[in-house]
């Protein structure tokens, strides 16, 4: 009894992000009748999931003290690989399958690789990476990056048991997973340990590079997932797709009580922000709110929650001894 | 053997310091060669517009790196200063004068908000600058959300004007390497470069940490609204995503320009050479026959290998200092 109230009390933000979702809907739904009918309700689970994969792979980076901003064109890239080979290449889907693993797996490893043993920043280097993919894409498939997804694919993402799409309980079990890695296994630990001090990490034995190479991996595999289900769910893929993402995961990741710094927060937290930020999406859309004040309010949202947790280190005592 | 080994290691540093200037000559020759007598002052002419609105961004993103952080927001700069002279810009003479310094002014205050930020709360440039990113360029959204606008066509010729067969654009990146070497001996010029290098020394040794990065945020602000100013001359229009592509561009310009941390080198010369790599780079494809889709492709590997190599140069410094490599 006694641990579960601690581990309530320590994710109590993270609690609250869930209250202020289903408070909003609620809300909302009492101005704008449809907001809150399960239908809508349905196509909000489905978007979360989307958003959801990609923000729970972004987390593993940011727990190392790193930044994935590959993701744009990680999704994008999962989605018409695949799209474009079984349509003009006559790839089966299976095949397919398993070229779009070994390509995201394969730059997500140059990543972490770059990033672990030859020290590139990893902003730069997962930028440059977006760039990369962008640029391999274009001239693979000439600019013409469309196609409509295959059928098996559209199906499993537009499939429903009773109101609950299958993408969500997929999404679910995802989130499951990783945080059984994150809580209950040996690379869990150890990827807290590299977050919270490489140092000190380093001299316990532990394999840093290793770790924070794995991180990208993950985040690399779960951005493809995404952008998979995503294609699936629109029926088709187009170069661009995943461009709006790359600052949602991030203001995602920091509501979810993810420290930038690394070394705190997890997979459940984030999957809370993710939560907040496709309600919020779905209600600028209905207030019709421009893309621009969409961005905007991202910017502001993330900053928000940025200097938010920056000062609670502070008041909890961590402050530096000098000051200048 | 000490001093030998020593000598090695300068010399090590400086070919980081030369690199720049060998892969211009290289990509020059290789024009030359493949479209013999197109390289001449006439191209340096027309070429030059292209170079400064990178190079200035490019100056911005040397300095800021070399105090240890990154400025993002230089895209979101650049569109919001572009979409802003594009849709308000007056007619009259003074009206222009006034509305150009309002939008450097609007840059030197979005780099001390930059600058703030990340004293202040301590976080993290790349993630302080990535919000002030979408700030901006959201706002650069709402003032336009397509390409458009109309720009005075006095302002177009003020900054596109030649002086007998000299373009503006070519004498302010001259002026720009002049004005390089003395930033260098001044006073913001060797403080940014002790921050960098060991902030808690710099601290101890009487710089004010804080006065000198907020300093250099708003100096990277102000390029970055002055390359905005240029690009809105030279397209004759706005666009709400014209910064997104500088980004990038800025950084590979500032890592190519041999700038580095752990030496403590930097130029603006070098800055300036390393984005006219990264406009010439397009030529070169046209030139040689690549698909034009191969752009960014090549921009991103061009950057990584950059950042690799001034990491090694890193890597160098912190095995003599007995660094644990993690």
């Amino acid at each position: 009894m006694e641990k579960w109230k601690a581990v309530l009390k320590n994710n109590s933000d993270i609690l609250g992000n869930y209250l202020i979702s289903v408070l909003l809907v609620a809300v909302i739904s009492i101005f704008y009748r449809g907001f809150g009918s399960l239908s809508h309700i349905s196509v909000l689970l489905s978007d979360f999931a989307i958003l959801g994969f990609l923000v729970i792979g972004q987390t593993f980076p940011v727990l190392t003290g790193g930044i994935d901003m590959s993701v744009p064109y990680m999704m994008n890239c999962a989605a018409v690989v695949l799209n474009y080979g079984v349509n003009t290449k006559n790839w089966s889907l299976p095949a397919a399958f398993l070229v779009v693993a070994a390509i995201t797996l394969l730059a997500g490893t140059v990543s972490g690789f770059c990033i672990a043993w030859l020290k590139v920043h990893p902003m730069i280097m997962t930028y440059g990476m977006n760039s990369i993919l962008m640029g391999a894409l274009l001239s693979w498939t000439k600019g013409t990056a469309g196609g409509f997804t295959p059928e098996g694919l559209t199906i499993f993402a537009k499939a429903k048991i009773g109101f609950l799409p299958v993408v969500t309980l997929f999404f679910a079990a995802g989130i499951l997973t990783l945080m059984l890695v994150l809580k209950r296994s040996a690379y869990g630990k150890r990827l807290y340990a590299v977050g919270n001090c490489k140092r000190a990490a380093y001299f316990s034995g532990i394999n840093v590079k290793a770790v924070t190479m794995a991180a990208y991996m993950i985040s690399a595999v779960c951005a493809a997932v995404g952008g998979l289900i995503m294609s699936g769910r629109v029926g088709q893929s187009y170069l661009g797709m995943g461009d709006s993402y790359m600052f949602i995961t991030l203001a995602a990741v920091a509501i979810g009580g993810i420290s930038m710094n690394g070394g705190k927060g997890h997979v459940a937290g984030s999957a809370s922000g993710a939560l907040l930020i496709t309600i919020v999406l779905s209600m600028l859309t209905v207030l019709k709110a421009s893309l621009g004040v969409q961005q905007l309010l991202y910017g502001v949202v993330l900053l928000g929650a940025l200097i938010l947790e920056a000062n609670k280190i502070r008041f909890g005592g961590r402050r530096k001894k000098y000051d200048h | 053997m000490g001093n030998q080994k020593n000598r090695l290691q300068r010399s090590f540093s400086n070919l980081n310091i030369w690199i720049p200037y060998m892969i211009l000559a290289i990509i020059l020759i290789i024009m030359g060669i493949y479209q013999p007598g197109v390289i001449n002052f006439n191209w340096l002419n027309r070429q030059a517009d292209a170079w400064v609105t990178l190079a200035l961004a490019g100056i911005g993103q040397t300095l800021v790196f070399m105090i240890g952080g990154t400025d993002l927001s230089v895209g979101g700069v650049i569109s919001f200063t572009n979409c802003l002279a594009a849709v308000y810009m007056p007619q009259s003479v003074p009206g222009i004068l006034a509305f150009s310094l309002g939008i450097l002014l609007i840059g030197v205050l979005a780099g001390a908000f930059n600058g703030f930020i990340i004293v202040k709360f301590r976080l993290q440039p790349f993630i302080a600058t990535l919000t002030t990113w979408a700030i901006w360029s959201g706002a650069a959204l709402c003032i336009l959300s397509v390409d458009g606008g109309k720009v005075p066509s006095l302002f177009t010729k003020a900054l596109l004007h030649k002086f007998g067969s000299v373009k503006v654009s070519l004498l302010l990146l001259a002026a720009l390497i002049v004005i390089g070497i003395f930033f260098k001996a001044s006073r913001l010029g060797i403080a940014l470069v002790s921050v960098g290098s060991n902030e808690k020394g710099a601290y101890f040794g009487g710089i004010s940490v804080t006065r000198t990065k907020i300093l250099v945020y708003m100096i990277s602000g102000l390029l970055a609204a002055a390359s905005g100013l240029f690009r809105t001359a030279q397209v004759a229009s706005g666009s709400p995503t014209a910064g997104d592509s500088f980004i990038l561009l800025s950084c590979a310009s500032a890592v190519i320009g041999g700038c580095s941390v752990a030496t403590g080198y930097y130029s603006f010369a070098g800055a300036i050479v390393g984005a006219v790599i990264m406009r010439l780079l397009t030529g070169l494809m046209v030139a040689t026959g690549v698909s034009s889709y191969m752009t960014s492709l090549l921009q991103g590997v061009i950057l990584i290998l950059a950042v690799c190599l001034s990491s090694f140069t890193a890597l160098f410094h912190n095995r003599k200092k007995m660094e644990v490599d993690v």
